[in-house]
């Protein structure tokens, strides 16, 4: 092999390794953003099990709206904080940590909010499993209508 | 006396709470770069008459006192149904506000025994459980995660050398939406429900608790018109203190750790 044939071939190989990477990638990339379309909805239990290895306690949210990123939930408030909303939904900070949708407090912290399994979420606590399934506005449960207001706020952390 | 917000020297309703940066997982979105409304924890539209409050405790406490007033006027948001907790002193400067909450929640049913709403609530400070007949669960009453401190992020009026204030408006309107839950989903027949938030609040004084006044706040909700009733405030005493009690340091190094509070 001359060496001008043996240069091309290291090229050669180098664009190939260079496109098995980058397709590589877009794969893992599309597959992130299909979860992440998946996810996006409105959220609301449909089933709750018993769950002995269900530790700690269970929440009491039983629907929220997740879109661009954020989650739309209602929160107590018990005092005369600053920022609390009139009728205590809040649109929050999300994150994942692997498979686990966390929400950030209006006092900074986060928390959790609830599991991705098999295309749906899910809470653990109690002793028991809830589960949730994708609804329709005209569905959610009158308390948590206020998830559904249009155009809410993202909470300002910062003012 | 009359208020006007021209006669305060410093009206903090936002303090400083420290955010927590931590991350806990791989970032999902874009950070956030909206602005939200906060919307004035008032209970109604009308005009406001700007009046003290009914004085309803005061003692002395070092070179200063304490003075609990119910149904006050809060100048941040303009409302005169606040519980307010005033430390007038010329080491006002040192002086903090640390209160400790608990809540609970129950349906009246005719012929019945309550039912009480339990185990945990999503708050804006995170999951906190119900306090019920059998069991009362006391929490920090802040709005940062470092700070314990209810000024920190709680309605509050501070005059360098002067005094240091609080509001709080616990109940009303904001439970509205949660004692309809507890209608639908356990109590159907329901003609009343009430929301008992209580609380011990205790002056800080370099480091060290000096003070405290308990009070509780009841919300009564109406399920056949949906509709809550003006907050009833009561202040049930006040006193000196020697350090916090045991449980409430224990509540409070559990949740901020590191503190130096006695």
């Amino acid at each position: 092999m001359t060496q001008h044939a043996w240069i091309r071939s290291v090229v050669l190989v180098a664009i190939a390794l260079l496109q098995a990477a980058c397709r590589s990638g877009d794969s893992v990339s599309d597959a992130k953003m299909d979860t992440q379309m998946e996810t996006e909805g409105i959220w609301q239990s449909t089933e709750e099990v018993e769950d002995s290895g269900a530790m700690g306690s269970l929440s009491d949210t039983k629907a929220f709206a997740v879109d661009g990123g954020k989650v739309t939930m209602m929160l107590l408030s018990f005092s005369k904080f600053r920022g609390i909303s009139e009728d205590n939904c809040y649109r929050l900070d999300a994150r994942w940590a692997d498979s686990t949708l966390l929400y950030r407090l209006p006092n900074g912290a986060w928390e959790e909010l609830a599991v991705w399994v098999d295309g749906h979420f899910e809470m653990k606590g109690s002793g028991m499993r809830r589960i949730f399934s994708k609804v329709q506005p005209e569905q959610v449960l009158e308390f948590y209508r206020p998830i559904l207001k249009p155009g809410r706020a993202h909470y300002n952390y910062n003012p | 006396m009359k208020l006007s917000p021209n006669n305060l020297k410093e009206n903090t309703h936002s303090g400083n709470a420290e955010r927590e940066s931590e991350e806990k997982g791989s970032a999902f979105l874009a950070p956030p770069q909206f602005s939200l409304t906060a919307a004035p924890a008032g209970n109604g539209d009308g005009p406001v008459q700007m009046k003290e409050g009914d004085k309803t405790h005061e003692g002395k406490v070092g070179s200063g006192t304490v003075t609990a007033r119910e149904n006050d006027y809060d100048p941040s948001d303009k409302t005169n149904n606040n519980f307010s907790l005033d430390y007038s002193g010329a080491d006002s400067d040192d002086a903090h506000w640390l209160q400790f909450v608990n809540f609970t929640m129950y349906a009246e049913v005719p012929g019945g025994d309550p039912i009480y709403y339990t185990g945990d609530i999503a708050t804006t400070s995170g999951k906190k459980p119900f306090s019920t007949d059998k069991v009362t669960n006391w929490s920090v009453d802040s709005a940062s995660t470092s700070n314990p401190y209810y000024e920190s992020g709680g309605s509050n009026q501070r005059e360098p050398k002067k005094s240091t204030k609080i509001f709080d408006m616990p109940g009303g309107t904001s439970i509205e939406a949660f004692a309809a839950y507890l209608v639908s989903s356990k109590a159907p027949k329901a003609t009343k429900v009430r929301f008992i938030a209580a609380f011990d609040t205790y002056l800080v004084q370099k480091d060290a608790a000096t003070y405290h006044v308990t009070w509780k706040a009841t919300t009564d909700y109406d399920p056949a018109t949906k509709k809550s009733a003006a907050i009833d405030y009561d202040t049930t005493s006040g006193g000196a203190a020697k350090g916090l009690p045991k449980d409430f340091k224990d509540i409070l190094d559990k949740s901020y750790p590191g503190n130096k509070i006695k």
